[in-house]
């Protein structure tokens, strides 16, 4: 059974179940309210970023549920992403903060991964400065701080 | 001032003084302190977030992204960015930080006992590793973090210079730790101990390998007091006794790992009571135990008892037990992964068919120095435990070739083991090149003492296999030579001359040099070889391992699916494999045959009849001896006659000749010809069994692979001295000790 998804500039689109429910939120609702017709609103979430989101759901749609796992290892790996995925996030860094944002508001576990770890990806081996300017932010430290904090962090130094 | 706003930071008067005066909504930072994702609290933020930039995502979100972070220096840079990236990153910069030297530790002990940091460093530390300092930890670098109240996990191993004093001043400071490592510390006692079971009551995990003072004593006190163990390891504990054990599985019925080894004075009795009293037991370590019989396992009923948990089985040296030990354990431990039962001597053939059950969970095997087994036990292995990355069958003197031969269908064998397999000759190792798939994967291979084998072959394979790491040839004598020995690694200190004499093993860069100078300076063919004997030779292969699967054939009627209902790749399938690495064997053939014609010699090829006929799935198939003699099968126009000998013969050896795309660098253009004229009819069957064992493969989810080393195995994650207890379990130098000690840890391959 198709569902409706509205986004918030109320763009309609009209998508399989089992590709809405890769959003727990959705199917949590959908749980709670039984088999509906009316169209779910995702006031969160404009339409670039809605159809962004689908187009990962419709891909997916077939893959196993992620069990969450308790016993979640600190320091993931980021250099497993498939391959599909890694030319889906070839994105800007606008449209990248709104996947990650949008899969955290849908609760889509595996989107939210895979954008946390394109952005690590984008971090890694770069200076302080070069990370602000990919990501266009602004160095909120006064010189002061910033040399303090460098100075009691030296020993994470170990490449 | 500013709120932390990781989320674990808490309330109490470590609030830290931040001098960066606020700048972040601090709707933003309620949510970060409720990890549960609560739609509403999310949504309202993403509001505030939307249009704005990545300082400031939600920091829980952040913190998501810096997990993926695996490098210090990388999570460091990322908390220079700015303060909201810094307050996020920071608590886990800290959590568990790698100090891999003294200075690095200097450093970071010097920010934490700084009256005027900016963050409460020392709180944030929740697992501390200093085993990697060595000889270099001592009391007073160690009593410096006893300011870390929030200490959950500490790693020790190896601090030889730590006193008691040190460790009962750090201990007393660490209530709440779960994980506790003191392996291989000469200072730890009963008296340590009876003081970790009254501070630790929530340890669950404790190693003290190598703590050989202790006694049944202490172990008893912890049992009684630390009721929540899940992980212990007594190693190298040869004081401890049966009651111990016993005390053990009856206090801790949460325990799901326990190393033992060499606690050689523990009887069968003890090891009963492991298996009456922890159904749900993940990974035993018995190696050493010299004195348990068949009489330990006597209990197990695979129809009643069910160790659907068990992963890790380690029966190394427990030379007792017999074929009857397997029919019990093997078919109640359903899901083995790795199982070590090396220097088993008395095992056959006959008990340990029963490993096949374990299909496609069984990744690593060890069956070195079980003597008695032969090529069948290995082809039914192959057949069945498809998935088996890590096979050890050193000193299996019984086995051949055709082994080999069985073994190159295995799809994801990454290590192999053959020390000492003395009647394996060059053949073996080029069946194993004319696989499709085992050159792609094969990264460790052992062939010391393996006297057959040549250069040429060596040569032939260290080409081939271009993610290899690791290749040991000691005793080989061909490489007892300096011109190759001087890219092999150096010796053991503890060896004797004549071993270092004979010491071959290159590993990482070494291959990579090897590789090189081979190119550089290829070998000469294999002379000492007629064509005879390399026809004699794939003739036996093809028709033992052709017999040793229609035997099979017999014995496993019926068994076509395991419970899953997956689809075992059957005995067609097999064949089919078989005959697709048969074509490269025939191509090769067919080279030689080719050299032959030119000088006007008789040739049969006999792999090439049966092939066919079996492909065409007639009767007589691999089982059929008869030879088909092939008088000069095509017409001699087509033949350009290759002048000299086999010895004069251009190029690399004759296994370079072109059977698939597997082998782009082609030589011989008219050898191609030849070769398509003859494989036409075989590429099908080559093609559809390649193509049905990568269906097979892609059925099985890989996620299952992360079920098994998860949690808190990290403690085991760091090894000491790799060959240590190699070393003491191998005494004569004959190899797969030490990789059996460890089956998961791969890189301790010993130095043979």
């Amino acid at each position: 059974m198709p569902v409706t998804l509205v986004s918030l500039d109320n763009e309609n689109y009209v998508v399989d179940k089992e590709v809405a429910e890769r959003s727990i939120l959705i199917k949590n609702m959908l749980e709670d309210v039984g088999e509906t017709d009316s169209p779910i609103p995702l006031p969160n979430v404009t339409s670039t970023v809605l159809k962004k989101v689908i187009e990962y759901c419709e891909h997916h749609r077939n893959d196993p549920i992620q069990v969450p796992d308790e016993t979640d290892d600190p320091r993931k790996r980021s250099n497993d992403i498939e391959e599909w995925d890694m030319k889906f996030m070839q994105v800007d860094q606008e449209m990248l903060f709104e996947i990650i944002l949008a899969a955290n508001y849908l609760d889509i576990k595996p989107l939210l991964d895979v954008g946390c770890k394109t952005v690590a990806n984008i971090i890694k081996g770069k200076t302080p400065e070069e990370i602000r300017k990919a990501f266009n932010i602004v160095n909120d430290f006064t010189p002061e701080e910033e040399a303090q904090i460098r100075k009691e962090n030296e020993w994470a130094e170990d490449r | 001032m500013m709120d932390l706003d990781t989320c674990s930071t808490n309330n109490d008067s470590n609030e830290p003084h931040l001098p960066i005066s606020t700048s972040i909504a601090s709707t933003t930072i309620t949510s970060v302190c409720n990890t549960t994702s609560d739609a509403i609290t999310t949504a309202f933020n993403l509001r505030l977030g939307r249009g704005q930039s990545y300082s400031h995502l939600p920091s829980e979100l952040i913190l998501q992204i810096f997990k993926f972070l695996a490098s210090a220096h990388d999570l460091r840079s990322a908390t220079l960015v700015c303060k909201h990236w810094c307050s996020c990153g920071m608590d886990l910069l800290w959590s568990k930080p790698s100090l891999l030297t003294s200075s690095a530790t200097e450093q970071m002990i010097k920010t934490m006992t700084s009256p005027n940091t900016i963050f409460p460093y020392a709180d944030y530390i929740r697992r501390l590793n200093l085993s990697l300092l060595g000889p270099d930890l001592t009391d007073q670098i160690l009593m410096q973090f006893a300011s870390c109240s929030r200490l959950e996990r500490l790693l020790l191993a190896g601090s030889v210079n730590i006193t008691a004093v040190g460790l009962n001043k750090i201990l007393s400071c660490c209530s709440g730790l779960f994980l506790l490592d003191l392996s291989e510390i000469p200072v730890v006692t009963d008296e340590l101990l009876y003081n970790i079971a009254a501070d630790c009551p929530r340890l669950h995990t404790l190693y003290l390998g190598s703590c050989p003072a202790i006694t049944d004593e202490s172990v008893v006190k912890l049992a009684n007091n630390c009721p929540q163990l899940k992980r212990i390891k007594l190693s190298q504990c040869t004081l401890l006794t049966d009651r111990s054990i016993l005390t053990l599985t009856q206090q801790c019925p949460q325990l799901i790992e326990m190393d033992v080894t060499n606690c050689n004075l523990v009887s069968s009795h003890a090891v009963q009571s492991i298996f009456e009293n922890l159904p749900q037991i993940r990974d035993i370590n018995m190696t050493l135990l010299v004195n348990i019989t068949n009489q330990a396992f006597a209990s197990i009923h695979s129809t009643t008892h069910r160790f659907e948990q068990l992963r890790v089985l380690n029966l190394t040296s427990c030379a007792l037990i017999t074929d009857e030990t397997l029919a019990r354990i093997i078919p109640a431990a359903p899901r083995l992964r790795s199982l070590a039962l090396t220097k088993c001597d008395k095992i056959t053939d006959v008990g340990a068919s029963v490993i096949k059950i374990l299909g496609k969970h069984l990744h690593y095997l060890h069956l070195g120095h079980c003597a008695r087994i032969t090529d069948k036990l290995v082809a039914t292995i192959a057949q069945h435990c498809t998935r088996i990355r890590y096979l050890d069958l050193a000193c299996c003197s019984k086995l051949t070739d055709a082994a080999v031969f069985a073994l190159a269908q295995l799809p994801k064998l990454r290590r192999i083991g053959l020390v000492k397999c003395s009647n394996i000759t060059d053949h073996g190792i080029y069946a194993m090149l004319v696989s499709q798939i085992l050159p792609q994967s094969l990264e460790r291979v052992h062939l010391s003492y393996c006297i057959h084998l040549t250069e040429s072959a060596v040569a032939a394979l260290v080409r081939r296999c271009s993610k290899l790491t690791h290749l040991s040839v000691t005793g080989v004598p061909d490489f007892v030579s300096p011109r190759y020995q001087k890219f092999c690694r150096a010796p053991p200190p503890e060896f004797t001359s004549h071993q270092r004499e004979v010491f071959c093993v290159f590993s990482g860069k070494g291959v990579r040099e090897l590789r090189h100078y081979m190119q550089e300076n290829p070998v000469a063919e294999p002379s000492p070889m007629s064509f005879a004997a390399i026809q004699a030779t794939y003739r036996r292969i093809s028709s033992t391992v052709a017999l040793m699967i229609s035997g099979l054939e017999g014995v496993l009627d019926g068994a076509g699916e395991d419970e899953n209902g997956e689809e075992e790749p059957s005995l067609a399938q097999i064949g089919i494999n078989l005959l697709a690495t048969s074509a490269g064997i025939i191509e090769l053939s067919n080279a030689v045959m080719e050299t032959a014609i030119g000088e006007n010699m008789e040739i049969s090829l006999p792999g090439l009849a049966q092939g066919i006929s079996l492909h065409e799935g007639e009767e007589q198939g691999f089982a059929g001896t008869g030879d088909v003699i092939m008088n000069d099968p095509l017409p001699a126009t087509e033949v350009p006659a290759v002048e000299g000998s086999v010895v004069s013969h251009p190029g690399p050896p004759f296994l370079d000749n072109p059977v698939s795309s597997t082998f782009p660098d082609l030589q011989h253009p008219h050898h191609q010809h030849q070769g398509h004229h003859l494989c036409s009819r075989l590429d099908v069957g080559g093609l559809t069994a390649h193509e049905t064992s990568m269906e097979v493969d892609t059925q099985i989810p890989e996620g299952e692979e992360a079920s098994f080393d998860n949690g808190d195995a990290e403690g085991r994650k760091r090894v000491p001295s790799p060959g240590t207890l190699g070393r003491l379990l191998d005494r004569e130098g004959e190899g797969s000790g030490a990789g059996s000690a460890s089956p998961v840890e791969e890189d301790d391959d010993e130095d043979f």
